[in-house]
């Protein structure tokens, strides 16, 4: 009996094995009737400037609380509030970095309130979620802000931002990106949720290596590139490569290890061991500061292209043990942003705010998370000006807006699968010509930079990496 | 016999997966809670006991090797990967860098633990011949040699910083993705992830209780007691110490595997040391070698996060009001439970549970 019972199980196994199999087969075989996309605009009948507005979840008539934990809001009382989420890192790889982005980005929504708001709303960020850089943990914390907000102020860590892409398309829920890879201009990437600002880590690459070989009076014959496997050092890796080509530069080495097997050890015997005239890190502050440290230690000292997450302004302070290194003039600093000090309308009213809550803080993160929510802000003001304020609304304002940011990046259109090539350049310095303290750490060298390589290509053709 | 629950007249009722009325009452009460939770509670409540209940298999998994047979893994996490990563070729969709075959879940979900199982094969003939510490070592360079190739095979896994999507649920050739419809009704996808987390949790847990009750349980236990006394009895040890770990691993590749679908895409960095500690970490606290343990210690490490973000919210407090950030509250939270444990309870949360429910059987006397 027992093996006739056998028997009869492996033979349903294996019987339900070949429906199933069957059963795939019949569901690919069926066609889906494809139906033009119709492309709304803000010109466009269904969004044009209406006198009410459709509101939806994560907005309310009611006003925004005046502080958020102890951060104000700078929320008008009289009007309503829009509500959004923040899936940040406090703790894991990147949790130094989460709070300075945090206080730009609620900065900048205590300036707008401020302002004026946006129509008759005025904007608050929720209390921040921390998601360790854990994809698990990302969608954790987005499922519990999801009910109560309309958009993301910022979904941080671009794996993790691109595994919970799903969930965003259902609830149509658009986020600001924190980092600049190139994939998020294009809709067939980001299904037209991600609100990139800022150039990309590809076209930073590229406009890094081709400023180096037209501006430095160093002939740059041969380069070295260090980063880490992954959307941020990939991505860099590939406009370096690209750029040096361009210039006939040879690439004599390359170390991109996964993050969790990258070896500073291996990166400064590289530098050591193959010299280079320049080499284009895209690390984090505390491996650059090892990297650059460890091959100064065995007397190499070659020019450093750094991407700006490698960077930190305490990298020039007086007491860090390499400052006269990084204030050397022979590292420099390619960037999405101008940094703290420039000469903006952006960067000023970044300035006034932050003195006026207290913070003494300029480094680039903080204009990061500040300049992070500009182009949010006009879609949110777009889908205002469309009358409809549901995440449906915001989603379809942000296919085909014109944006700025008072002058902090170029003016830009979203949704032309073409991301910004201007990058900053930029050298590491304490002081300015009259002794004071520069807060960012760098003084400008060129504001706008696209050099001949990221002019050249054909940005619609797709992304680097 | 009925006025008398404790009183087992064989051998075979006393180890019956319920041994009295009232588990089966109280078994079935929790059954339609559990059930009906997923029509009440927030997405966001769903999720994390659907997380807690995945998790819960993983860690039974690790209860074998380690709880039951007594042998020091560190490589759980990279069978949980194996089961993953298995299970996202086999599940899941093809891109321009990674494998995907779109296969059902039928195939997928019993493959990530098959996977998962041979793989640990391979550490069976050591794990005969060691133990302690060394047996510990040899499964952490097991451990970083998966992470190296969990990092660098492209088409399997993304790629270190990259990752990729996992299985997609498609049950018997039906995409539960866009959910279910009966009727007017709504099946969204998180609830049918719910009541699969919860089906296959029950499945292995009644599993895992039939390993406990079994000759391979038995001996599990006299290896775990003492292996040389175990060897003289008959047991053979390496047949029993491969299977345990064979059984961890597929318990470690199902729950991985149904885990992930969670998550929506895995990143291979996560299947570091610190995830295989914290897969000892959740049988410690839970209570090693029980059953109850592993549901316990997930539960806990899970829902506690959650736990003390809803008590701040009643208590109107920020979590930018207080010194410390919610994660760092977490980490010290379980950090020190585990050393709490150790020194005072180490049978875990099972070990309250079973003391306090003894206490209510005896109530109104104290024993």
């Amino acid at each position: 009996m027992k093996s006739l019972r056998k028997q009869g199980i492996i033979l349903f196994t294996i019987l339900a094995l070949v429906l199933v199999a069957c059963g795939g087969d019949a569901v690919e075989e069926v066609v889906e009737e494809s139906t033009p996309e119709v492309v709304e605009t803000l010109d466009s009948p269904a969004v044009t400037t209406a006198s009410t507005v459709k509101t939806g979840v994560g907005v309310t008539s009611d006003p925004c609380p005046e502080a958020i934990g102890s951060f104000p809001t700078g929320a008008d009382p009289s009007k309503g509030c829009i509500y959004l989420g923040l899936i940040n890192d406090y703790t894991g790889p990147y949790g130094a970095l989460g709070p300075a982005l945090e206080l730009g980005q609620r900065s900048f929504w205590l300036w707008a309130n401020t302002a004026g708001g946006i129509g008759d709303y005025s904007v608050a960020i929720v209390e921040g979620g921390d998601a360790q850089y854990n994809p698990a943990k990302h969608l954790e914390i987005y499922n519990s802000q999801r009910e109560e907000v309309a958009a993301l102020a910022m979904s941080l860590g671009t794996p993790q931002t691109l595994f919970i892409l799903d969930e965003l398309d259902k609830d149509d829920m658009v986020a600001a990106p924190m980092s600049w890879y190139s994939g998020y201009a294009y809709k067939d990437f980001d299904k037209g949720l991600i609100i990139e600002f800022g150039a990309t880590y590809c076209a930073q690459g590229m406009n890094a290596m081709d400023w180096a070989a037209a501006s430095l009076p160093v002939d740059i014959k041969k380069i070295g590139i260090i980063g880490t496997a992954g959307d941020y050092g990939g991505d860099w890796a590939k406009g370096v490569r690209a750029a040096a080509e361009a210039n006939n530069v040879e690439v004599a080495w390359e170390y991109l290890p996964p993050a969790t097997e990258f070896d500073v050890a291996q990166a400064v015997g590289l530098m050591v061991t193959q010299p280079v005239d320049a080499y284009f890190p895209a690390l984090g502050p505390p491996q650059m500061a090892q990297v650059a440290g460890g091959a100064f230690q065995q007397g190499v000292q070659s020019i450093a292209m750094m991407a700006a997450p490698s960077f930190n302004d305490s990298f020039v302070r007086e007491g860090f043990a390499l400052a006269p290194l990084f204030n050397s003039k022979t590292m420099f600093v390619a960037a999405f942003v101008e940094p703290y000090e420039a000469n903006t309308a952006g960067h000023a009213a970044m300035r006034a705010t932050f003195e006026a809550v207290g913070q003494t803080t300029g480094n680039l993160f903080v204009t990061a998370g500040w300049a992070s929510q500009y182009h949010l802000k006009g879609v949110l003001e777009a889908a205002i000006k469309g009358g409809d304020i549901t995440r449906a609304g915001i989603r379809r304002a942000a296919a085909n807006v014109d944006v700025q940011s008072d002058g902090m990046m170029v003016k830009r259109s979203l949704g032309q699968n073409r991301g910004d090539v201007e990058t900053f350049i930029g050298v590491p310095s304490d002081k300015d010509e009259d002794g004071n303290t520069i807060l960012s750490g760098i003084t400008t060298l060129e504001s706008r930079y696209v050099g001949p390589t990221a002019e050249a290509r054909d940005w619609n053709a797709g992304p680097c990496s | 016999m009925k006025s008398r629950p404790n009183l087992y007249t064989n051998y075979d009722k006393e180890s019956a997966i319920f041994s009295n009325n009232t588990q089966k009452f109280w078994f079935a009460i929790l059954f339609v809670l559990s059930i009906s939770l997923c029509f009440i509670a927030t997405d966001y409540w769903i999720l994390l006991i659907s997380r807690s209940l995945t998790f819960s298999i993983g860690a039974w998994g690790i209860n074998i090797v380690s709880g039951l047979a007594g042998q020091i893994t560190l490589a759980h996490g990279s069978f949980i990967g194996i089961g993953v990563y298995t299970a996202a070729v086999l599940g899941g969709v093809a891109s321009n860098s990674v494998w995907g075959y779109e296969l059902d879940m039928l195939i997928w979900l019993p493959a990530a633990g098959i996977v998962a199982a041979l793989f640990s094969l391979i550490l069976a003939p050591i794990a005969v011949r060691l133990k302690g510490l060394n047996l510990a070592l040899v499964t952490l360079a097991f451990l970083f040699i998966c992470s190296h190739v969990f990092s660098n095979f492209i088409s399997v896994t993304g790629g270190a910083g990259i990752g990729r999507k996992v299985a997609k649920l498609v049950l018997f050739g039906v995409n539960l993705e866009e959910g279910l419809i009966f009727g007017n009704f709504l099946l969204e996808k998180n609830q049918i992830q719910y009541l699969m987390c919860l089906f296959l949790c029950m499945i292995m847990g009644f599993g895992f209780k039939n390993i406990v009750r079994s000759r391979a349980g038995r001996a599990y236990a006299g290896i775990r007691d003492g292996d040389i006394a175990a060897e003289a009895l008959g047991v053979n040890l390496f047949r029993y110490k491969a299977s345990a770990f064979a059984l961890a691993s597929f318990y470690a590749g199902v729950g991985g595997a149904m885990a992930s679908t969670i998550s929506g895409g895995v990143e291979p960095g996560l299947f570091n040391l610190l995830f295989s500690i914290l897969a000892v970490a959740i049988i410690v606290i839970g209570g090693a070698g029980t059953v109850l343990g592993p549901l316990f210690g997930a539960f806990f490490y899970i829902m506690a996060p959650g736990l003390i973000q809803y008590i701040l919210k009643l208590t109107n407090l920020t979590e930018s009001a207080l010194p410390l950030n919610l994660g760092q509250i977490e980490a010290i939270l379980f950090g020190l439970c585990i050393i709490l444990f150790l020194i005072f309870e180490p049978r875990g949360l099972w070990g309250i549970w079973f003391r306090l429910r003894n206490y209510f059987k005896a109530w109104p006397f104290s024993y």
